[in-house]
């Protein structure tokens, strides 16, 4: 086990070498001046030098990476050319947003997709079965930008302003009834005001784009768990079960489950880190101030410091949940060995 | 028995239920925090809702330089404030009371209000100015090259500034501009740009900063003891809002949740314009957009064929179509409302006969040339206008080739060697600071090594006719706008450069929002202490 982990981390540590080699140097090769741009809007000739020396941009490129990777051990990711932030400090802001978006979604995909999907694969070729396989098709092909549209059209149009349209809480809220901002997680932060009033309104603003985010991970999940149910319950334990009469839910949720989720949950930890960056889409529609307002920004501006940061941190939860997604599998499944 | 089978129905059953019930419960709370406007609800301090279409990237005054400027503007001021087109003056006092500037234009000195405080309850006076202006310069980012020609600023009372200069330049224009010349409290002295942008402020102006939630929102309420005084149905408190969505910002307006907001879909703003709770505002913009002829490079290099191409574009077509008539033809670089700028400039028409007997003049009768035209990717804009000059060039044996590349790459290929360099480079251009000079200069004016002038246009006069007129202007604004607008004209007669369109800045507010009014000098920003409902 111990030895299994420790490949594992040192694999995880190679990805995240390699990919901040890729965009580091893809980076620098694309046909830009950093330096003109760190000088600002307007610059003079003498800021941009001033500028490119600044940023040792006169210096070999190898050299330039391992002034970037010391600076990165040492938990500087750098400053943004355009703003001249700290682009830790800037992520810290921008990421609870994110994550609280990506978590929700995540939840939803496992709330409905997990049970739905059992049903239907307990029932294949059912009425349930039926309409999810049309809905999680449709759930996958919908385009993010024209779901967010028609949820935003009818739930605040047609439907009279169910759900607001963007931001993660509203005006009012933020003036009359305003918390302290403690993990970023409106969801948290709100409860540990003891605002409720507050509570209530992050819930509504984040249903919408939550929602959005969520049919893909939903409709994948659905039919994932949907079709390894298929197969488990053609299996002879589960024969067994039904001959000695268990109860067909334990049958189901305990028996059938526990060895049918194990590519639902690679899908899971999977479709999460994907939706990190599926969130940015979502973001924008719903001026939702996360990471990917932030990183968009950064790529219109050719601002790349930031640019190589993000798809660190990126990386970095992709590796991760892999990992741990890998370790949970073990655990739930004793036949996957852990080499 | 075999056990009654867990039904999928009894799932989705449940699952309703559930989702169901906490839409009750959730639903009548928030539904009222959407639907309520902020003064529906008495005893309320009166909010003005602003919507904007981008975040603000830096709130630091020093070295703000984007559309964090509508924030800055109100929280900070400056020492002079450039005054709206059709204003009597050029500008007003604000933080100075009164100005003069030497003959020479190298030494300025500044009377200030007293009474002014800061924020933090500091006394606003010379040295404050003194303070505020040499940290903006000390980093030197934004646009704190506005001050490139103070060479030291001297205190000799609390209420008297004089700045000398290293060569001439229009302080009193250059105190008035939207970036970089806001005045800071000297309590801030430790504080850095990180400090700033996590939601902290040290201005006189009549609001200050209440909550910030970088990239969605920020809130400033009223400043007491601000020296302007506060008068009933001003507002109290002032959000900010980012919304990136140009749907959703529409349904903002529209519903009344914003009061304010910009770049709505034009083909939108007719219909948008009829609604009774809702106007559009259409004002000229101190931005201009122009495609500079490569000068030195044939055959642009031959002024003939500057003159035919100018005959060539579908200056009308361009405006009804692109921008839905939301603009107005140049006249020549300066645009049209701004001090400097002559409505009675020669413009050129399409007039395809008259450019073919240019041509002719020049040699080339059937054209038989090519030509690249650099612009920014993803400007639809300038794209469409390609396109149409493009058909037009055509019929007269010009091709045109339209070369869409990232602006640094496009300003990195024109700033090489002019002869390898595009031959037309379509861009806009705004001031930073209100004067025609920064136009005339920067796109102008001889450049050793290229930095704006993108045309290369070389012409010693012209050259001196604007470095005069700028340090003139100090003293005789009169006369130098006569010579601001000479220069104007010798670039139209040179034909340095294709002078296309000013940009309209288009607004959308709420009818019942009193004394709007919209300064171009400070591009999309609303001075909410001059508002009231």
């Amino acid at each position: 086990m111990l030895i299994y982990l420790l490949r594992r981390l040192l694999l995880a540590i190679l990805v995240i070498v390699s990919v901040s080699v890729v965009t580091f140097f893809v980076a620098r090769v694309i046909p830009s001046d950093p330096a003109a741009l760190y000088a600002g809007q307007r610059p003079t000739s003498d800021q941009i030098a001033a500028a490119r020396e600044r940023l040792e941009l006169d210096q070999p490129l190898y050299n330039q990476y391992f002034r970037f990777v010391r600076d990165i051990l040492k938990g500087d990711l750098g400053t943004s050319y355009k703003t001249k932030h700290a682009i830790l400090a800037d992520i810290k802001t921008f990421l609870p947003a994110t994550l609280e978006l990506v978590i929700a979604s995540t939840l939803m995909a496992i709330i409905i997709g997990i049970p739905v999907g059992v049903l239907a694969g307990a029932k294949h070729g059912g009425w349930l079965d039926q309409t999810t396989r049309i809905l999680s098709i449709a759930g996958v092909s919908f385009p993010t930008f024209w779901l967010a549209l028609v949820l935003q059209l009818f739930f605040f149009g047609t439907l009279h302003r169910l759900f607001p349209l963007s931001s993660r809480i509203s005006n009012n809220v933020a003036l009359f009834n305003s918390f302290p901002a403690v993990t970023g997680f409106y969801l948290i932060d709100t409860l540990l005001a003891g605002n409720f009033i507050a509570w209530r309104d992050a819930v509504w603003h984040i249903i919408l784009p939550t929602l959005t985010l969520a049919t893909y991970p939903i409709s994948l999940t659905l039919r994932m768990t949907r079709a390894a149910m298929v197969e488990t319950l053609s299996e002879k334990y589960i024969t067994a079960a039904r001959a000695q009469g268990l109860p067909e839910r334990d049958i189901l949720f305990r028996y059938a489950l526990k060895n049918a989720i194990v590519p639902t949950l690679t899908v899971l930890g999977l479709s999460f880190a994907y939706s990190l960056t599926g969130a940015f889409l979502v973001e924008v529609i719903f001026s939702w101030p996360g990471l990917g307002k932030y990183v968009t920004d950064a790529i219109f501006n050719v601002d790349f410091p930031v640019i190589v940061a993000v798809t660190l941190i990126v990386t970095l939860f992709f590796v991760s949940i892999n990992l741990f997604v890998d370790i949970i599998q073990a655990f739930l499944d004793p036949r996957v060995v852990l080499r | 028995m075999k056990p009654k089978p867990f039904s999928a129905l009894n799932i989705l059953l449940a699952l309703t239920i559930a989702l169901t019930a906490c839409g009750k419960t959730a639903a009548p709370a928030t539904q009222q925090a959407v639907t309520e406007a902020p003064t529906a609800v008495p005893a309320q301090p009166a909010v003005l809702t602003i919507a904007y279409a981008n975040t603000f990237p830096d709130i630091d005054p020093s070295t703000s330089f984007s559309n964090d400027g509508a924030v800055t503007a109100n929280i900070y001021e400056t020492l002079t404030r450039y005054n709206a087109p059709g204003s009597k003056d050029v500008l007003s006092p604000q933080l100075a009371t009164s100005w003069k500037a030497s003959p020479d234009g190298l030494v300025w000195t500044f009377h200030l209000r007293d009474g002014v405080k800061f924020h933090d309850g500091v006394p606003f006076n010379s040295a404050a100015v003194k303070f505020s202006i040499e940290r903006t310069k000390t980093l030197n980012g934004g646009a704190a090259w506005i001050w490139g020609s103070v060479n030291n600023i001297e205190t000799p009372d609390d209420y008297t500034v004089i700045f000398r200069l290293d060569y001439a330049a229009p302080l009193d224009l250059i105190a008035s501009s939207g970036f970089a010349a806001w005045m800071i409290s000297p309590s801030v002295k430790d504080k850095d740009g990180a400090w700033f942008n996590a939601g902290h402020d040290a201005g006189t102006g009549p609001y200050m900063i209440e909550s910030y939630a970088p990239g969605a929102r920020i809130i400033l309420t009223k400043f007491d003891k601000y020296w302007g005084g506060w008068k009933a149905g001003q507002f109290d408190k002032v959000v900010l809002e980012v919304v990136e969505d140009i749907t959703v910002r529409q349904q903002k307006i529209e519903s009344g949740e914003a009061d304010w907001t910009l770049q709505l879909p034009t083909e939108n703003l007719a219909s948008i314009g009829k609604k009774p709770d809702v106007k559009v505002l259409i004002n000229p913009a101190f931005e201009t957009m122009v495609g500079l002829f490569n000068n030195k490079k044939p055959p642009l290099d031959n002024q003939k064929v500057r003159e035919a191409l100018s005959y060539t574009f579908p200056y009308d077509t361009f405006i009804q179509t692109s921008m839905s008539g939301y603009a107005t033809q140049a006249h020549g670089t300066i645009p049209a409302g701004m001090y400097g700028s002559d409505p009675s400039l020669f413009q050129y028409g399409l007039d395809p006969d008259k450019a073919k007997s240019l041509l002719a003049e020049a040699g080339y009768p059937d054209g038989g040339f090519e030509l690249t035209m650099t612009y920014a990717t993803g400007d639809s804009v300038e794209q469409q206008a390609g396109e149409l000059w493009k058909a037009e060039l055509a019929k007269l044996g010009i091709t045109l080739n339209l070369q869409p590349m990232a602006w640094e790459a496009q300003w990195d290929l024109a700033k090489g060697d002019p002869v390898n360099a595009q031959d037309i480079f379509v861009m806009y251009w705004w001031p930073t600071y209100t004067t025609p000079y920064d136009f005339l200069f920067n796109m102008f004016h001889t450049e050793e090594t290229p930095l704006f002038n993108l045309g290369y246009y070389f012409n010693a006069n012209f050259d001196k006719l604007i470095d005069d007129a700028n340090t003139l202007s100090g003293s005789d604004k009169a006369k130098a706008e006569t010579m601001f607008q000479n220069a104007a004209k010798i670039l139209v007669e040179d034909a340095a450069s294709l002078f296309i369109f000013d940009q309209s800045s288009i607004h959308i507010i709420r009818s019942d929002l009193k004394g709007y009014v919209d300064n171009p000098a400070y591009s999309h920003v609303v001075f909410a202490y001059e508002l009231s409902r």
